[in-house]
């Protein structure tokens, strides 16, 4: 079940604006100054996220995925330049943000989980109060408008659900507030009370106990459920999750997909997640975007990508993938390597290693364009 | 004897176990059981895979094998010599017949050495071919042989990709042209499009020179693709030991089903229950009372805490470490659990 319909990945054709991306990234030109060059990490990158999908964005090591979610959440290195491009939460630019737009759009709209859980957590704050933090941190908890939308809410879940003490509580500590913001403490049991939650809705066995625990007390798996928490704590409109279960055991990783996979249901937030591995695309995502040397080759729903790859970069990428579910007599194999991005090829930058290059593969770049119902692949190949 | 034939490595009851020092002056001893009471045969010719999580102890049972970290206790036959306890010359007349391939080839190669000084080195600390000229020509045909060209001789590490490096430190333990290779998570640190060129080119190489391989992996689909049998490693035991297809089409150790169950197909159109079981590796210091997995186990029961289950055999070629005849494709994986939408390891059928 796809919950959401895709909308163009933002390309000539794509309306100014579409009211139900989250984000929308058009033209998006990174390049890194380094000593031996400039090294053009992505290229033109087109890409529309809508209200509660979750879009895999796959390739291999240097393809700019992870520099595209840096650019996104403005955490980019000092030696990068966005030299063009524009980069819209719900509408909104995010390069044309001031700093303090910016800090409350991050603190609000936006969320990343990383890689390593351990080098993002605070070693010396218990897990509680690094979640709790971000909540005290963020004005939107305690304004008064916040505060009846909130009371709303729980009056809803109740009539629908039926009354919880945990409701109950959450009410009363909200009506203390009486109409203006809420007192020091009162912000601080609300915080509490929320992380509780949280933590119970990424499967964390007897929260309270987590609460007070430090991050070396808790396992891999654990540390990475306790950053997605910190992620949905805030409700944010897009997650950015960036190889998230890359260094986790396979038994491990099969326990944060499965919980992604819940998850899906429970919140709005958009996904977007980046990960090398084919296979958790095709178990977690709506929709998936294939980079390659800083482009996006091709975006479509994830059934119709693993049915029908159409750019012969994905159709050289599943192929090569050894199954444990099958035996594959033999895998073909992408002759050569990724391209050096100081002097990527000319014109397509896959045509070197393409089995179906021709002339105007290497003197003309493709775009984007959608040659099925939302399957869009840039490659000549598809030209009508 | 018609085993001795076939059997190229025998390890006999191998122990491993790392002491670490704890308590007030570090007076008292804990062991972390890196390997513990191991047993295996490996076949001429064949492909054996090892895999397991972080921590299982596979990579410890590498060194143990290759004799780069000297074992606690039991014994290993190489070609029906004991090699447990050899040492200095013999020990090094014997690493021209076994070398090893490593995961990061950034960090197994020299940065100041070239292709070519790194290849012939080899021949110089061993002796094996003394003439400069010859040596340098030896080289070239490694390099050919795989899939590199001549100009890459005189390149330096860092002028070369991933996979390139990767296929000069399968060149440079192929030099001493060995019977066999121990290659650690060869193509963990390559992308997947690289991935398929030398898994490719280690498949070619062991048919043309006749090699014998142990492949150590925490990647299933690569064990299943290159491994002719596979032994399936829990906290420095074998629990499942077989034929490649037997063993990944019919698992019979509730931890190996978890683990295959565990990998994410690559096919939206597989559904597949993943989370079939809990928790996480726990530490090889303070290990369970009996069964080693029950902690994790969805069908363990009290003779699981009371009694170690052994390597046993239930049919030919194919062994577990389970108390218990399981038949874990047609139920469900873990207890109360509905069976609907669960994938196991067995046949996947794309819907």
């Amino acid at each position: 079940m796809t919950r959401s319909t895709s909308e163009s990945p933002g390309s000539r054709s794509a309306p100014r604006q579409t009211a139900q991306a989250v984000l929308e990234i058009r033209d998006l030109k990174i390049s890194f100054r380094t000593y031996l060059g400039e090294v053009k990490a992505v290229d033109g990158l087109n890409l529309s996220v809508s209200r509660g999908e979750i879009i895999g964005l796959v390739g291999e090591s240097g393809c700019g995925k992870s520099v595209t979610a840096l650019a996104i959440a403005g955490l980019l290195p000092r030696n990068a330049d966005v030299l063009s491009g524009e980069i819209l939460i719900d509408g909104k630019d995010l390069r044309k943000m001031s700093k303090a737009d910016l800090r409350r759009t991050r603190l609000e709209d936006l969320a990343m989980v990383f890689q390593d859980p351990m080098t993002y957590l605070n070693p010396v704050l218990t897990v509680g109060s690094q979640i709790t933090e971000i909540m005290l941190e963020n004005p939107a908890l305690n304004d008064s408008a916040s505060i009846t939308a909130r009371l709303d809410e729980i009056s809803k879940i109740e009539a629908e659900r039926g009354k919880t003490e945990e409701l109950g509580l959450e009410r009363q500590i909200l009506m203390s507030a009486g109409g203006g913001k809420l007192g020091k403490r009162d912000a601080k049991r609300l915080a509490r009370l929320r992380t509780l939650a949280v933590l119970r809705m990424v499967r964390l066995p007897y929260p309270e106990r987590i609460f007070k625990m430090f991050p070396h007390e808790l396992s891999g798996g654990m540390r990475q459920r306790a950053m997605i928490a910190m992620a949905l704590v805030r409700k944010p409109k897009l997650i950015l999750a960036d190889e998230i279960t890359t260094a986790l055991d396979v038994t491990v990783q099969a326990q944060v997909l499965a919980l992604l996979n819940q998850l899906k249901d429970e919140i709005d937030s958009s996904i977007v997640l980046i990960t090398h591995d084919l296979g958790v695309v095709a178990k977690v995502c709506n929709r998936v975007a294939v980079m390659y040397a800083g482009n996006i080759v091709e975006v479509a729903e994830v059934k119709a990508l693993f049915r029908k790859p159409l750019h012969p970069y994905t159709v050289g990428l599943l192929a090569a993938i050894p199954r444990a579910d099958v035996a594959k007599s033999e895998l073909t194999s992408i002759p050569g390597s990724v391209p050096d991005l100081i002097a990527p090829p000319s014109g397509c930058r896959y045509h070197p290693r393409c089995p179906h290059a021709f002339a105007k593969c290497s003197d003309v770049k493709p775009i984007l364009t959608e040659v099925e119902p939302n399957h869009w692949v840039a490659c000549f190949l598809f030209d009508k | 004897m018609a085993q001795e034939e076939t059997t190229l490595i025998q390890v006999r009851e191998l122990y491993k176990w790392f002491p670490i020092k704890v308590g007030l002056l570090g007076r008292k001893s804990i062991y972390v059981k890196a390997v513990d009471g191991v047993s295996l045969e490996i076949k001429k010719s064949e492909t054996l895979g090892i895999v397991g999580e972080s921590g299982s102890g596979k990579t410890t049972l590498g060194l143990t094998l290759m004799r780069l970290v000297n074992s606690t206790k039991g014994s290993i036959i190489f070609g029906g010599i004991d090699i447990t306890k050899m040492k200095g010359r013999d020990l090094k007349r014997l690493r021209r017949r076994m070398q090893m391939v490593f995961q990061d080839p950034y960090a197994s190669l020299d940065p100041r050495q070239t292709v070519r000084s790194a290849l012939v080195e080899v021949m110089k600390i061993h002796g094996s071919i003394k003439d400069s000229k010859l040596a340098s020509d030896k080289a070239a045909e490694l390099v050919n042989i795989v899939g590199l060209n001549p100009d890459h001789l005189a390149r330096f590490p860092h002028e070369l990709s991933g996979g390139q490096r990767q296929r000069v430190a399968i060149a440079r333990s192929l030099v001493l042209s060995p019977e066999f290779l121990l290659l650690d998570e060869p193509t963990s640190s390559l992308d997947v499009s690289v991935q398929a060129q030398i898994l490719n080119l280690l498949q070619r190489l062991q048919t043309e020179l006749d090699l014998t391989y142990v492949l150590i992996s925490h990647n299933l689909a690569v064990v299943r693709h290159i491994c002719h049998r596979t032994a399936v490693m829990y906290l420095g035991r074998i629990v499942e030991i077989g034929d490649t297809s037997q063993l990944f089409e019919n698992p019979k150790h509730p931890y190996t089903f978890a683990l295959l169950s565990s990998v994410p197909i690559p096919d939206p159109e597989v559904s597949q229950r993943l989370d079939v079981i809990e928790g996480d590796v726990p530490s090889p210091i303070n290990l369970p009372s009996g069964c080693r997995f029950r902690l994790r186990c969805p069908y363990a029961t009290d003779r699981c805490a009371a009694e170690a289950p052994l390597l046993r055999e239930i049919e030919p070629g194919h062994s577990i470490e389970c108390h218990y005849d399981l038949d874990l494709n047609s139920r469900p994986a873990a207890t109360g659990a509905p069976a609907e939408g669960k994938v196991g390891a067995g046949p996947v059928g794309s819907a």
